[in-house]
């Protein structure tokens, strides 16, 4: 690994200056050619800051030719920075040379469509059967698979490790549920006991009725219930939310015996074989769907020349990893890599830069690991404590951090030190927490 | 002739006061047509999209899988073919000679392998027309051409312009010349040495004179309106320099009385150019309905707009091509003069073969459509000059497409996918086409839209808005391939050498100024430009002198540039609208719709009913559960149209729909057939079939006679004329009846409405039927087609149905007297001119008298005229 350097820096410890000097500085010595230099941020903001500052900070020192030159350096959030390499590689990852980036909006349609391409006629019927049973409204048949789909791209799980999660989530579900049981149909009990209690509670209206005395509503729509449900079990297109509402049918007090076979012929269905069978067939289906769809839905944007977000890091981690000649050409390309907001990398960006450092001259990473908030975004707070484990195992050094607020009132700083030193403890020591306040 | 070369001055606009026939200010593509046309070399212009379809020929006769574009020709020929062609293009006008040795790198010793073909028989690029001037200058042919005076450096020139240059006579390079005067002299003396030197001097003293001025808003719209003010109240010469938004800069002018500068905006997504997209989408299967109506609604079309604009209207209500909706339309436009003409041509675009995307589309069916739009557009150049310059655009484009696809033809290409199609479009546009509107008005302020052709001097320019420049692009290749072709003699762009000619050209419209340059800088938030930087370095009180729009807006510094408003709440939602004299009810038929609307929100009843006052709505066919309900009522329709069906067993059932749910999908649910809706359809169909034999099961099992659908009836409820549509007239063996009306789902919510005797819908159907048969319904219910529910208000009618009587006092009788009782009131009210406003969710004061209906307030889909009556709130 070549020379990597993290350094910490709290809110408003001044980072964006740090990272500013650092760019100037390498500019200056020469020491990074100005296309060489490759620095990503979070946002576009960030990066057109970052151009602004140490274009006039070259200015400042009466280097024009430098401050010029700075607009050659790739400086954008990291997946423009990615998109733009992934269309000079386009040749190496067989890609169009045109990509249309797509927007989360047309990712998420394209997908969709995708996964129903991914099925032929019978299996979008068993979808159906199936999505049906279990409650799932039609239009949101697609939400389940298309976020184990995300989960997969955005960890780069393999399609054959994916399949092979489903059976092993059903599994692991089931294995909190009672055993199927044998012998007797549940269904058919269901059915039976929906029957009796229906017609025991009618009667029990009709008699009410004949003796001119009023009907309670709970009653009444007790009935109702009753009446919906032995049809749907009588007619076979019963669901397992049935099940659960046959199990919290309510006809009032007066009739309550009547509704205690329903109540424990319903609760069967924790043991029901068709319930165990069902639950392992759909949850196999819409892995296998979603391992089915990567490479459909990989397809169709090769179709459409289109990439998306997720692409343009995993495709562009796997052309650093295999491609001889992306490696050749990026060597010679990368004096100096800028990472900022390095506390909100994800899994697959820091897979990148690792592969970036190993290419380039000097890598600085900087941020602050007790701002590693987009949890959503797939970052995890124990991933940045893990690289700074082990970054000068790789070789690195780390920085020294930038530890006073020079924004903040001395109170407010003493504030969240107070707060933060527990909070982060044991992820993080007191001392990497703490902020000092500037001296004024 | 004395000729004024630089490298973007092709890019100027408007008129030059240098410009004039005997001494031209040109371009790249300027001086090279003018060349040509002195040396005879003028030929007809071969398309971009020609070329690169022949080149695509090329890349596939050597394309053996294993070459480096391989992967990318697959997926994206004509794309990749658009790239590499690029490529060699470049290269070529480098120095290259199409060659390269064994010991170069893959990529370039495979373009020189394609080379090999390509040379003999690719239309000429920029390169070899560059060759071949300089062959004929070489061989003495003469031009007129007396001096070239080059704006840019000669070392920014590429290797090619070079060779042609060195042919002309008296080569000169103009010097950067500042042409201000005063303090602005002095400014624009020390940028131009900071430039020229790569140094900095000392800082200059404050500006004072007035030469040099900032101007600062928080929008862009004050701006736009302080330069229209300006330009009134100071008239001068005066350059307009605005690299973006110069549309925008024009409409403010235009609107405040001011005279276009005309700022082009080349756009390559200009309505017309849209049309060739448009017509080839409509090739494929399954057919996305989307895209069709937007072939029927856009501004542009090969159809006549009218008969487009009926048949989006046909596509909305009923989502397919060829339903009775779209039969309807086809026959009223065949009795119209010229009809039958017409329907050939809706025939045509419309109605043709369609193919799989994933096969791709025969090469001569593309080339008859875009043909045939090609010739509507030739047939449109002939009139005013705006339409042609709106269809002249379009009408090139559609000849390049053309060309393409005659090329393709012509190396035996078959079909081409979705992808090939619209890469050859794209190619087929590569500027696009300018604003028809942009054109440049007597009294305009010059303008331009580079900073670059900024070579005129002007007494002010103004510089607007610059952010973050667009910056050249870095090279494509590697080192060693850079290296390798650098080795060949090949000299290659350098982004470098590139970025320091942009900062020299930055300084052009700053040099331009004689007595003002004012920099009018874009909101905060942007990137702060290169030059604004340098200039605030320069001068860095500059800054604190800004002009700041904002805080002048008060002031009289150049007019009144917004009016302060005061706040005015809105106005609290009156209980009633009062008119001033009554306000009869309408006497024509009223529908539940109608009454419902009535009776709940008398407001929304007058806006809707009486104003007649309709929301605005974009055309779209929309997937949702109405749509899914009338295929469902249509499948019903079909199914008992048959004397038979109620006769069939389920499996018969299921035969029949099976047999013909696939017409009705493809004539009015096409959209359960577009791509990905495939689940989406197998759910319809497996709901819509369980539903029909369910139904059928219901009336086996009742010994049902013969069923009605869509039986339209007429009455009146006391003295008010009725009318209503019941889905489902059922007639029993004993001539018992039962209307029913069916429902896509909310089963709880409609057994709710039969159970608490809120069923006025069903008490209609029930009078209606009793006025028009002398019979009432022994039953009145609804059908839930998602769950199969069949739910009626009677027993032992039908066996197998659920019951779900009203309670007492609901009787069909006792709603319909509350429903005269709730017509009464609402009429009393507006004979008083009182029209009462009802919100959403209404509480109990807005009770009607004993005897009326519940009032239930308006819904909130009728949100765009709750607005109207103080709704904003929703």
């Amino acid at each position: 690994m070549n020379n990597i350097e993290f350094i910490s820096a709290g809110a408003g410890s001044g980072k964006t200056y740090k990272l500013t000097v650092i760019l100037a500085d390498a500019l200056e010595s020469g020491a990074a050619r100005p296309h060489a230099i490759l620095a990503t941020t979070f946002t576009v903001r960030a990066a057109t800051e970052l151009r602004e500052r140490a274009r006039s900070w070259l200015l400042g020192k009466g280097r024009i030719d430098l401050a010029t030159a700075v607009g050659q350096a790739r400086l954008g959030t990291v997946n423009s920075v990615c998109g733009q390499m992934l269309k000079r590689f386009c040749f190496q990852l067989g890609l169009s040379p045109d990509q249309t980036v797509l927007s989360e909006g047309q990712t998420k349609r394209l997908l969709a469509s995708s996964l129903s391409e991914t099925l032929d006629g019978p299996g979008q019927v068993e979808l159906v059967q199936l999505t049906t049973r279990f409650g799932i409204e039609q239009s949101e048949w697609s939400k389940f698979i298309e976020s184990v789909v995300k989960a997969a791209r955005d960890n780069d799980i393999d399609p054959s490790d994916l399949r092979a999660m489903g059976l092993r989530n059903a599994d692991l579900m089931l294995a909190n549920w009672p055993a199927p049981s044998a012998g007797l149909d549940l269904t058919v009990t269901l059915a039976d006991v929906l029957s009796q209690a229906l017609a025991a509670v009618s009667n029990y209206i009709q008699e009410a009725v004949a003796k001119g005395t009023a009907v309670a509503k709970n009653l009444q729509s007790g009935q109702q219930d009753l009446q919906r449900l032995e049809r749907a079990f009588r007619e076979g297109h019963w669901t397992w939310p049935d099940w659960i509402a046959a199990y919290g049918v309510d006809a009032g007090a007066k009739v309550k015996d009547h509704l205690l076979p329903v109540k424990e012929a319903a609760q069967g269905h924790e043991a029901h074989p068709t319930f165990h069978a069902e639950v392992r067939r759909y949850l196999d289906l819409i892995f296998n769907l979603a391992a089915d769809a990567l490479d459909t839905y990989a397809q169709a944007k090769l179709a459409l020349g289109a990439v998306d977000f997720s692409d343009q890091e995993v495709l562009l981690l796997r052309a650093v990893r295999e491609s001889p000649e992306v490696r050749e050409a990026l060597a010679g390309e990368l004096d100096l890599i800028l990472v900022d907001e390095f506390q909100d990398t994800s899994p697959l960006q820091l897979a990148l830069f690792v592969e970036l450092a190993k290419l380039a001259k000097r890598s600085v990473w900087v941020g602050d690991p007790k701002q590693a908030i987009y949890g959503f975004r797939g970052t995890d707070a124990r991933l940045i404590a893990g690289v700074l484990g082990a970054i000068k195992t790789w070789g690195g050094t780390l920085g020294g951090p930038l530890t006073t607020s020079r924004r903040s009132t001395p109170g407010l700083v003493s504030l969240t030190n107070a707060v933060f030193e527990s909070a982060f403890h044991p992820d993080l020591a007191p001392d990497e927490v703490r902020l000092q306040r500037e001296v004024t | 002739m004395h000729v004024t070369f630089g490298l973007s001055l092709d890019a100027r606009q408007g008129a030059s006061q240098q410009n004039s026939f005997n001494a031209p200010v040109v371009g790249r593509l300027g001086l090279l047509s003018l060349l040509e046309t002195y040396l005879g070399l003028s030929a007809p212009e071969t398309s971009a999209a020609q070329r690169v379809a022949s080149y695509l020929g090329y890349l596939q006769q050597v394309d053996d899988c294993n070459r480096f574009f391989s992967k990318s020709l697959k997926a994206d020929s004509i794309g990749t073919a658009a790239k590499l062609l690029s490529w060699r293009d470049e290269w070529h006008i480098g120095g290259w000679n199409g060659a390269a040795p064994e010991t170069a790198p893959r990529r370039v010793r495979e373009l020189a392998l394609i080379e090999q073909s390509a040379a003999r028989d690719l239309a000429s690029g920029e390169a070899e027309r560059l060759a071949a001037v300089a062959t004929a200058l070489k061989s003495g042919s003469p031009t007129p051409i007396r001096s070239v005076e080059l704006v840019d450096p000669p070392a920014a020139l590429p290797w090619a312009w070079r060779q042609v240059l060195n042919l002309l006579p008296n080569v000169s390079v103009q010097a950067l010349t500042p042409h201000g005067k005063g303090q602005l002299r002095v400014l624009q003396e020390a940028a131009l040495n900071a430039i020229s030197t790569g140094g900095m001097g000392a800082k200059l003293p404050p500006t004072t004179d007035g030469s040099v001025q900032l101007v600062t808003a928080l929008s862009r719209q004050t701006a736009e309106h302080w330069l229209s003010a300006h330009n009134a109240a100071n008239p001068a010469d005066r350059l307009v320099v605005a690299e973006e938004l110069g549309d925008s800069l024009d409409a403010i002018l235009a609107a405040t009385g001011g005279a276009n500068c005309g700022f082009e905006s080349p756009n390559p997504l200009r309505p017309a150019l849209q049309a060739v997209g448009l017509a080839l989408e409509l090739c494929w299967e399954p057919l996305d309905i989307a895209r069709l109506v937007d072939f029927l609604t856009h501004p542009v079309g090969p159809l006549n707009r009218t008969a487009r604009a009926r048949l989006a209207e046909a596509v909305v209500e009923q989502p397919g091509v060829g339903g009775d909706a779209w039969r309807a339309v086809k026959k009223d436009v065949a009795a119209q003069d010229g009809g039958a003409a017409l329907v050939d041509e809706i025939e045509f675009w419309l109605e043709g073969n369609r193919w799989p995307r994933t096969d791709g589309v025969p090469l001569e069916v593309l080339l008859n459509r875009v043909d045939r739009l090609r010739d509507v557009f030739r047939r449109r150049l002939s009139g005013e000059a705006a339409q042609t310059s709106v269809f002249l655009p379009a009408h090139q484009q559609c000849s390049a497409v053309f060309d393409g696809l005659t090329e393709l033809l012509r190396q035996g290409v078959p079909k081409l996918l979705p992808r090939e199609v619209e890469q050859l479009i794209a190619n087929s546009t590569p500027s696009g086409a300018v604003n028809p509107a942009s054109a440049a008005q007597v009294g305009g302020m010059r303008s331009s839209r580079r900073a670059a052709v900024c070579i005129d001097a002007a007494d002010e320019v103004v510089w607007w808005m610059p952010a973050s420049p667009a910056l050249p692009a870095a090279l494509d290749w590697s080192d060693s391939e850079v290296q390798a072709l650098a080795t060949m003699g090949v000299e290659l762009r350098d982004p470098a050498k590139e970025l320091k000619l942009l900062a020299v050209h930055w300084l052009r419209p700053l040099l331009a100024a004689r007595q003002r340059f004012t920099l009018v800088l874009p909101p905060p938030g942007a990137e702060e430009h290169p030059l604004r930087q340098l200039l605030l370095r320069l001068a860095p009180d500059l800054e604190s002198r800004a002009l700041n729009l904002d805080d002048g807006v008060n002031g009289a510094f150049h007019g009144t540039l917004a009016e302060p408003l005061t706040h005015v709440s809105f106005p609290d939602v009156p209980r009633n609208i009062q008119l001033p004299s009554p306000l009869p009810l309408p006497t024509s038929p009223q529908s539940f719709t109608s009454l419902t609307e009535l009776f709940n929100s008398p407001a929304l009843y007058a806006l809707k009913r009486v104003a007649r006052l309709r929301p605005t709505a974009v055309l779209s066919a929309e997937e949702d559960n109405r749509l899914l309900g009338t295929l469902a009522h249509k499948a019903l329709e079909l199914l008992f149209a048959n004397a038979e069906a109620l006769g069939w067993s389920s499996e018969q059932a299921r035969a029949w729909f099976r047999a013909n749910a696939g017409k009705l999908l493809q004539t009015e649910g096409a959209l359960l057939l577009m791509q990905g809706a495939g689940v989406s359809q197998q759910r319809f169909l497996m709901t819509c079939e369980r539903a029909i034999t369910t139904l059928l099961g219901h009336f086996r099992a009742a010994g049902v006679k013969q069923v009605r659908t869509e039986v339209e009836f007429n009455g009146v409820l006391g003295n008010i004329p009725l009318t209503g549509k019941v889905d489902l007239a059922i007639e029993l063996q004993d001539g018992r009846t039962v209307a029913l009306d069916t429902k896509w789902r909310d089963e709880r919510r409609y057994a709710s409405l039969l159970h608490e005797g809120r069923h006025l819908q069903l008490a209609l159907y029930s009078t209606l039927v009793d006025q028009a048969t002398g019979q009432s319904p022994a039953a009145v219910g609804y059908f839930i087609l998602d769950t199969g529910a069949l739910l009626i208000s009677a027993p032992d009618v039908l066996p197998t149905a659920q019951v779900r009587r009203p309670p007492d006092g609901s009787s069909i009788v006792e709603v319909l007297q509350r429903a005269r009782a709730t017509w009464d009131w609402r009429a009393g009210q507006w004979a008083a001119g009182q029209i009462e406003v009802v919100p959403v969710d209404p509480p109990p004061e807005y009770r009607g008298p004993d005897g009326t209906l519940a009032v239930e307030g308006p819904k909130r889909w009728d949100s765009d005229h709750l607005v109207l009556l103080g709704g904003w709130e929703q």
